[in-house]
């Protein structure tokens, strides 16, 4: 990768004078593994292949702040309305059944989950087809680098893939275990839901700020679990130089192209292809384990059985940080309805099962000592640390 | 998902495939259809506005305007503030007149949609 700022490498501005992929890949040099990134990167961000595909979902991500800004604002003001007719209570919870029943007839609250659902759907399709456009590239890219260090990928083709983890979560075509593509098709994607605030890693980084370390300064080995595109598990490479920093998850498409992005950022971590909740690393392995938006994508059972290999494999004084929606968020109305539309139409199948739990009860049950000590960066997330008792 | 035509390994599994490409949330599958297509449609408007910028910003450097300049060129900051505003502009008087404010009118009938998720469907593992 390489600077926006600096001048594209002569290699890539060769392969752009052709249309093909396939022609920036004659202009690698002979055996050197091909890195498919015709339009050079913007920072850490490899540019998407065309101008086309960039402006279409630059579009989408001012579809998606329009939604989330004025859309939402007239849909949450439709909803404060139908609330105070009905006698609700602001601050409390409301059942789902009757959120949907209150609200989802509201033109208001509707075009808002059009738009919004749309402009999803739309993003998905564009990243889909392109990257399955030029797949034998891109596939071909990926084997490449899967033999390439610094860090190493260990992918575990008869591991058994548990049927909760095979849904189209969020969407996204194929899910995470169903698309060779579903790593580029994630980052792209999110991206449009973080509006240009994370193109460089900025929440990533971030977090492993915000992460604290065990109370004797000990750093010698960290896991990242539910990696996905491995963008906290580099984040911690980076803040902790000198520690041995593993990710692992179900979805070896997903790690395959962690692991080529960490390849590209210079990044030794080592990215497995391992249940959260049978890792079968050692018993106190671990100094930090950490999690980003892991858990509302599993089922209540799997937390809790995730808690508890987080306790197991960390060792006494070990740090757990788990990154996700605050499950004891002040409710509303709209909090719920928003919860159930997640769950429903955006295809989050687990969301309710997460939000029915109390996350840092279910921490201190497994046996941590829970505090909520997130530092500033953290944002709405973070808030739950977890100490394993000495 | 698209054809790939390829026979390397793809380290994927069967996965299921939910529903969701089937909601309705405005009664009528067609005219959320028609909100899908306009999106698509902008897209495609703001593909052809920012490449035509991309070549004007090109011409007015007095460097050449060639296929690979032109996939090939970086929006100085002040650019990219610009074509932002820009394309929030458009973004809005593509979608602004859907922001709705107040009552719907007395005789507005909403159309059912869909109450409950279905079963969580069982793959084989």
């Amino acid at each position: 990768m390489i600077n926006r700022r600096t001048a594209l490498a002569s290699s890539a501005l060769v392969a752009l004078a052709s249309p093909t992929l396939a022609a920036s890949r004659a202009a690698a040099p002979k055996g050197a593994a091909p890195d498919i990134e015709p339009r050079g990167s913007d920072g850490r961000l490899e540019r998407l292949p065309t101008l086309d595909l960039e402006s279409r979902h630059d579009f989408i991500c001012g579809v998606n702040k329009f939604a989330n800004t004025e859309l939402r604002a007239a849909s949450r003001a439709r909803i404060g309305v139908l609330a105070k007719r009905a006698g609700l209570d602001p601050k409390a919870a409301v059942a789902p059944a009757d959120a949907l029943k209150l609200f989802g007839a509201d033109p208001a609250v509707r075009i808002r989950d059009r738009v919004w659902h749309s402009a999803h759907n739309y993003e998905h399709d564009i990243l889909d087809l392109a990257f399955h456009s030029d797949g034998d590239a891109y596939l071909a890219e990926m084997e490449a680098y899967d033999k390439r260090g610094p860090g190493k990928l260990i992918l575990d083709p008869k591991m058994t893939i548990p049927g909760y983890t095979r849904h189209k979560i969020h969407q996204q075509p194929g899910g995470y275990v169903g698309n060779p593509f579903a790593g580029h098709i994630y980052h792209y994607a999110t991206n449009v839901f973080y509006r240009g605030a994370n193109d460089q890693d900025e929440r990533h980084k971030g977090y492993a700020a915000a992460c604290p370390t065990p109370a004797d300064g000990k750093v010698a080995r960290v896991l990242d679990i539910g990696t996905g595109i491995g963008q906290l598990a580099v984040a911690m490479k980076e803040k902790h130089l000198g520690a041995e920093v593993h990710g692992i998850d179900v979805a070896a498409p997903m790690l395959r192209y962690a692991h080529m992005r960490a390849v590209d950022l210079g990044a030794d971590v080592t990215f497995a292809q391992k249940l959260a909740e049978d890792t079968g690393y050692p018993d106190g392995h671990f100094d930090i384990v950490v999690s980003y938006i892991l858990f509302h994508e599993v089922t209540a059972e799997a937390t809790k059985a995730i808690i508890a290999e987080a306790r197991r494999i960390l060792r006494p004084g070990g740090v757990f940080f788990p990154l996700d929606f605050n499950t004891k968020a002040p409710p509303s109305p709209e909090a719920s309805y928003s919860v159930w539309m997640d769950h429903r139409w955006n295809n989050e199948v687990w969301r309710l099962e997460y939000a029915s739990l109390d996350f840092a009860a279910e921490m201190a049950k497994a046996g941590f000592d829970v505090a909520d000590k997130a530092g500033a960066g953290a944002g709405t997330f973070g808030t739950i640390v977890g100490v394993k008792r000495a | 998902m698209p054809g790939l035509n390829s026979k390397r390994p793809t380290h994927t599994v069967d996965f299921i495939p939910g529903d969701t490409r089937n909601s309705v949330f405005l009664g009528n599958p067609l005219l959320d259809g028609m909100v899908t297509s306009i999106m698509a449609l902008g897209a495609e408007v703001w593909a052809g506005k920012r490449r035509l910028k991309v070549i004007e910003s090109l011409m007015a450097a007095k460097r050449d305007v060639t296929p690979a300049a032109i996939e090939a060129y970086v929006p100085t900051p002040e650019e990219e503030r610009a074509w932002e505003a820009e394309r929030d502009q458009l973004v809005k008087l593509t979608f602004g007149s859907l922001v709705i404010k107040g009552d719907p009118p007395a005789d507005f009938v909403a159309a059912p949609t869909a109450a409950k998720a279905p079963a969580t469907p069982k793959i084989k593992e």
